[in-house]
């Protein structure tokens, strides 16, 4: 799961990590924008900061004006600056051209910034531990240092069971060349973020830039943070991080029924499996049959049968659906339940489309006995290639 | 000989008189594995399934029924305690079906798991079965025929798919193994393959993988040093784009890393054949095997 940018600030500050201040605007009424600046009366200058879930919004831009996401500004325009940025498209390079509408706005103390350095702590997969990751050529993509510049930046395992230790803080300390009150600021920063990252169950915390302020101190000027969605279970503020504005509406949907494993796609064939593995193996055997699907969805080999139904409405309205295919292996699903999830979703949804199931493993005898006895014009086999050809056939014949 | 259970095994089930405890070993127990004996704190007395008796702690478990596998079949919440108890107990076997363990929580065990007398299989995986002999975990009974053909996956339903394809066209199993769909899991491809490589009924392997991560390519590079057995291969997520969380928490092509292309090429450079699709896996392990 993603965060805001000022959600995550608020996280490291909760944590004694030292970030600018700031105050996020919700809503775009003259009355809340001029709330928020006036906890900025007396500062000539403020930074104003789109908030979307996406990177690279200094060097994006707005559909609409042109001006850059993130903007510093005289305090006495900042309303403009701030009312002007809601409702509209900031395309980065992360969002794709389509861009992401601003529903907040990030209004922070400006920071008279020394020298900038770049800080993450993130879960490598495939050494199987965390790693933290240090540049001091902060500011900029780490990636491209990494590979122009390796020397410029730091990258070691942590021991999940130890913690980041004090040697392994002194060694970023040195690489960013500190000295006096700043260096033991950096030692207890890095020990703090290695809490916060554990705490809080984070699976990236990127700090870019950390800058060394002229006046001597450290700052996290920018934050971008990923929560464990698995860790929602000992985290009762992780539902208040949760933007329904920068989710798919149908993903979000998905996610309020419990079905967390809906990926919208560009297709005309709405799918639905019992596992991760299958659903895409699913999504390839149609690419390679000339079909293209409109999702991924996975109801999990546990789904009640309220999900099941849940699924099926999501797939049967969605406006680009000309086809539906189910494929089942059950193994602890028994398949009479998918069976009656369709057959109870389509007294209320009409079945315009042509719609195959491919039903496997537990109870399908009683699933096929289910459908045929429901009536329902549905092509059902337990042959998987049979079951793709078709869907595929019929989805283009109904076009 | 199967890999890593036998007829003999002695199991025990955390998490037996929960609502998935009690259907997994009621499956497994008409398999015929040997369930000595259930785990529940607080339910110690207790007897489930006629005869089978409930402990609260897994020690004391191991002091009356000398367990060799336990079968955690306990929520996510609970499941991390569960696991590094297991571990605590020196039981050398521990299957993890939990689906959701935080990621934070694996690498713990993870790191627990090195220096430890402990194998875990999972979390977020079916289990294993040695067909004919004993199941831990929830592979259908009856997709499963005894042969020589050892079968390795992350996903769950996608092993079910090849044990069935190769079932009905004839070629049996030595071991099914699903090593779950997180990111972090406590068996590798690469410790099944070794297993399976040193293991005399498995004559053949069929390894099944996903988009995200290097698994599929480490184990293609043991593959080609070390494998002395024809392996049939199949990566699922060709048309997945990228950034996207499939489903399992491990299944996430990031920047070029974890393509399917990448783990095929690894696999083809290391001499096994690719099935393009799910439903090719039957037909190229007859096409190899003859």
């Amino acid at each position: 799961m993603n965060v805001h940018e000022y959600q995550a600030k608020g996280l490291l500050k909760s944590f004694h990590i030292p970030v600018p201040f700031g105050v996020c605007i919700e809503e775009n009424t003259s009355s809340a924008i001029a709330t928020a600046l006036r906890a900025f009366k007396g500062r000539p200058k403020v930074v104003v900061k789109a908030q979307i879930h996406a990177g690279g919004r200094g060097k994006g831009h707005f559909k609409e004006s042109g001006t850059s996401g993130v903007r510093l500004v005289e305090t006495e325009h900042a309303a403009e600056v701030v009312a002007d940025m809601f409702g509209k498209t900031l395309v980065t390079n992360q969002t794709g051209a389509e861009g992401r509408v601003v529903h907040k706005v990030y209004v922070t103390e400006t920071v008279a910034v020394a020298r900038e350095f770049y800080l993450s702590l993130l879960i490598d997969r495939d050494r199987q531990c965390p790693v933290l990751m240090a540049s001091d050529s902060g500011g900029c993509d780490v990636e491209t240092v990494a590979q122009t510049h390796p020397e410029k930046v730091l990258t070691f395992p942590v021991d999940p069971l130890l913690g980041l230790q004090p040697f392994q803080a002194r060694r970023v300390a040195y690489l960013f060349q500190l000295i006096g009150e700043a260096f033991n600021e950096c030692i207890e920063l890095l020990l703090n973020l290695y809490r916060a990252f554990v705490a809080s169950d984070a699976c990236l915390i990127e700090i870019n830039p950390l800058v060394l302020t002229q006046e001597g101190h450290l700052s996290a000027l920018d934050c971008k943070m990923q929560l464990d969605d698995n860790a929602r279970f000992r985290h009762e503020n992780f539902v208040s991080f949760e933007d329904p504005n920068e989710t798919d509406p149908t993903e979000a949907e998905a996610k309020s029924v419990g079905i967390h494993n809906y990926v919208a796609l560009d297709g005309d064939i709405a799918c639905l499996a019992n596992g991760a593995g299958l659903g895409m193996a699913t999504l390839d055997l149609l690419d390679t049959l000339g079909g293209k699907a409109a999702n991924f969805l996975d109801i999990g080999d546990t789904a009640s049968a309220e999900q099941i139904e849940a699924g099926f409405r999501i797939l049967l309205k969605h406006p680009k659906t000309r086809g539906v295919f189910v494929n089942i292996f059950g193994g602890t699903l028994p398949c009479d339940r998918v069976v009656q999830g369709l057959i109870s979703v389509t007294e209320t949804v009409a079945l315009r489309v042509p719609c195959v199931m491919r039903l496997m493993g537990n109870r399908k005898d009683e699933g096929l006995a289910l459908l045929q006895r429901s009536g329902l014009p549905v092509f059902v086999t337990e042959d998987l290639t049979q079951a793709a050809e078709t869907i595929v056939r019929e989805t283009k014949a109904a076009l | 000989m199967s890999i890593w259970i036998e007829q003999t095994s002695r199991v025990i089930v955390q998490g037996i008189t929960g609502c998935a405890g009690m259907m997994h070993s009621a499956s497994c127990l008409a398999y015929g594995t040997r369930i000595v004996g259930g785990v529940t704190p607080g339910k110690g007395g207790e007897v489930v399934h006629g005869n089978i008796p409930v402990f609260s702690t897994v020690a004391e478990a191991c002091v009356a029924v000398h367990p060799d596998i336990s079968f955690i079949a306990v929520p996510a919440p609970h499941a991390t305690d569960a696991v590094l108890e297991a571990i605590d107990a020196e039981i050398p076997l521990v299957v993890c079906l939990t689906e959701g363990l935080p990621v934070h929580d694996m690498l713990r065990i993870h790191r627990t798991l090195s220096g430890s007398r402990t194998r875990l299989i999972g979390p977020n995986g079916p289990g294993l079965i040695a067909p004919g002999k004993c199941k831990v975990g929830i592979i259908p009974n009856e997709i499963c025929k005894e042969g020589s053909v050892g079968i390795v996956s992350r996903s769950g339903t996608l092993l079910f798919e090849a044990i069935y394809q190769l079932t009905s066209m004839g070629y049996g199993q030595s071991t099914c193994v699903g090593i779950g769909g997180d990111p972090v899991v406590g068996t590798s491809y690469m410790d099944v393959l070794k297993a399976f490589n040193d293991d005399p009924q498995t004559k053949s392997i069929v390894l099944i993988g996903e988009i995200g991560g290097n698994a599929e390519e480490v184990a293609a590079e043991f593959i080609r040093q070390h494998l002395q057995k024809p392996v049939i291969g199949y990566i699922a997520g060709r048309r997945t784009p990228e950034g996207k969380r499939m489903g399992h928490a491990g299944a996430m092509i990031a920047g070029n890393t974890g393509t399917a292309l990448s783990k095929i090429q690894a696999l083809q450079a290391a001499g096994v054949e690719i099935a393009q699709n799910v439903t090719d896996i039957g037909g190229i392990v007859a096409k190899v095997l003859g």
